[in-house]
């Protein structure tokens, strides 16, 4: 991209700075203030869902039930989902792109910023909501047992479930509320505050990867609300859209649940592959290789992705025209993932590198995020899925696909934008040993479990036949080292926010190559107020 | 592209926007209780 000019007005007389206290950040309306709150949200949520996960690995490193009932495991199972994909990864996303995308196309704010401020403050209530439906079975005794089905919420268990069920789809449906609004958002600010001369060619990757998020999660969370609504008239209202005893279809639940929940799984991808696209050209030193077939890759992915549902779903019965389709269909999804990938690879190729930790981070994604790919190939070939369905063996390979694909982006983009959000640098030896860490510990916590899996062991269990202990041991033991790895993050975290040496306004040597946008114009951290005149892109 | 950050137009523009792209989510919606059903009834479920 062109050199950017900026009328940098951030010291002018308008800036009065943040109001004091906690007005501050109960009232903001400042896409800086409420994307630290998002990441901060997102930091909580990540030690919750953490917590939920240290229990399962110690339940499941003994066969036998060690620690509590079955029942309580599978809530477990099912809010450790929950909390991670909407309270987590998504929250995280969005709280990037709340900071970066205005900062990027040289918005002053975003688009509709009181409305920015409604889809935070939607979070928390959801989050107590989720909390209350953990809590519901101990705190109204006799309202029946926690919510076990796992996070598709499967009818007709979710119909038979207590009170916390109700809980749940309450929490889903604010949930959801806030994911569109922050969606309409984003679109709204990207078609309509980009600074003069920033035309969507010129935007990067970043931006991109938000833009087809955001439509995505437009299009899909609303037919999630719709279905958890169904779900509630036949527990209360006394209708029968998924109660077969009605004349009702529980597949039909299935079908409207994959519909969201595959596009989601694009939704969780998708920013952090524009993360890369800053990040790998930033460390390569070189431009992005192929920026517009990776702008067009994502659009693909992002319309694919909406359209192959089915494939979570072969072992229900289905004509062998609609199987067919499903499975074809989600094979080609390789090809634009396939490209996105050999694109980065290219950007790397006779570039002058260096492996700080955004970078190492990137590179781990591209590693292991392909070997999600292989298992996914796998997985949608109707012959094949039909002995992995419902084993270990799904578990680990989308674990493979969410940690690195999505938290390790997350991660790349905490380290990389921590200079230019806090003004300090972060202790790079620390973060290399965070990196290495959390890497090997994930391979030795996940990598087992396709064995198991291949060998037959069913997911969302308790308990577990004998031959499958060892696996399950070095998993366990993987996963505890990978849980300990996160008191790392937050030390760095906390350690960069409170001091450390001065961050320059471009801390990385590379921040100018490829396509970055107007985030480095600016000091780190940037002023309160940044572009309250709009720059000029030539 | 912005052109004026105050300007009173851009804050129609991003109105109409935002009211398109709701109309899109309750479409949305009401296509899981309407349009889906119908197909799956149809056709996907033998």
């Amino acid at each position: 991209m062109s050199v950017a000019t900026a009328h940098d007005d951030h010291h002018d007389s308008h800036d009065h700075g943040p109001p004091k206290g906690w007005q501050r950040w109960v009232y903001s309306t400042n896409h800086k203030d409420i994307g630290t709150m998002y990441l901060f949200f997102a930091l909580f949520m990540l030690f919750f869902g953490g917590a939920m996960a240290m229990y399962i690995r110690a339940e499941l490193f003994m066969p036998g039930v060690q620690l509590a009932n079955p029942d309580f495991y599978n809530n477990m199972v099912t809010d450790h989902a929950l909390v991670m994909v909407f309270g987590m990864v998504m929250p995280a996303a969005a709280g990037m792109a709340n900071w970066m995308i205005p900062l990027m196309i040289g918005a002053p704010d975003m688009a509709l910023p009181r409305l920015n401020n409604l889809s935070f403050w939607l979070l928390p209530a959801a989050a107590l909501m989720l909390i209350l439906s953990i809590l519901a079975p101990y705190l109204f005794p006799g309202s029946g047992g926690p919510v076990n089905t796992g996070w598709t919420l499967l009818p007709p268990l979710s119909i038979q479930n207590g009170i916390g069920m109700d809980f749940t789809i309450f929490a889903i449906h604010m949930l959801g509320i806030s994911s569109i609004l922050a969606s309409i958002n984003i679109v709204t600010t990207i078609l309509n505050m980009r600074a003069p001369g920033m035309t969507m060619m010129k935007m990067p990757l970043f931006v991109w990867a938000w833009f087809f998020t955001a439509l995505l999660l437009i299009a899909v969370m609303p037919v999630l609300a719709g279905a958890v609504t169904m779900l509630l008239f036949d527990r209360h209202f006394g209708t029968s859209f998924f109660d077969a005893a009605g004349g009702g279809d529980p597949i039909l639940f299935q079908h409207l649940f994959w519909f969201f929940g595959h596009p989601e799984v694009y939704v969780l991808l998708l920013p952090s592959i524009g993360v890369l696209g800053l990040v790998i050209p930033t460390f390569a030193r070189k431009p992005l290789f192929g920026y517009k077939a990776l702008v067009y890759g994502m659009g693909v992915l992002a319309v694919l992705g909406m359209v192959v549902w089915a494939h979570h779903q072969y072992t229900i019965g289905m004509s062998l025209f609609a199987t067919n389709y499903f499975m074809i269909g989600t094979i080609l999804i390789s090809i634009p993932v396939g490209l996105m990938l050999m694109n980065f690879i290219f950007t790397m190729w006779r570039g002058s590198m260096t492996f700080e930790t955004p970078m190492l981070f990137g590179i781990a994604i591209i590693l292991m995020f392909s070997f999600a790919g292989v298992t996914g190939v796998m997985l949608a070939v109707v012959p094949a899925d039909m002995q992995y369905h419902d084993t270990m063996f799904v578990v680990a390979h989308f674990h493979y696909a969410l940690i690195p694909g999505a938290v390790f982006g997350l991660y790349a983009g905490v380290f990389y934008w921590l200079p230019k959000w806090t003004g300090h640098m972060y202790d790079e030896r620390l973060g290399k040993i965070f990196f290495w860490w959390t890497t090997i510990s994930f391979n030795i916590t996940f990598f087992p479990q396709h064995f198991s899996g291949l060998a037959g062991m069913p997911r969302r269990i308790v308990d577990y036949s004998i031959q499958y202990t060892e696996f399950n041991m070095i998993s366990s033991i993987g996963g505890f080292l990978f849980g300990l790895s996160h008191l790392l993050f937050l030390y760095i975290i906390i350690q960069t926010i409170r001091g450390g040496k001065k961050a320059p306004d471009k801390p990385w040597e590379g921040s100018q190559i490829g396509t970055p946008g107007l985030e480095w114009t600016l000091p780190s951290p940037p002023p309160f107020h940044s572009f309250t005149q709009a720059p000029v892109v030539k | 592209m912005m052109k004026q950050p105050d300007d009173d137009k851009l804050r129609k523009a991003n109105l109409r926007v935002a009211i398109i792209l709701g109309a899109i989510a309750l479409l949305a919606m009401a296509y899981s209780f309407v349009f889906l059903p119908k197909v799956l009834s149809g056709g996907l479920v033998p």
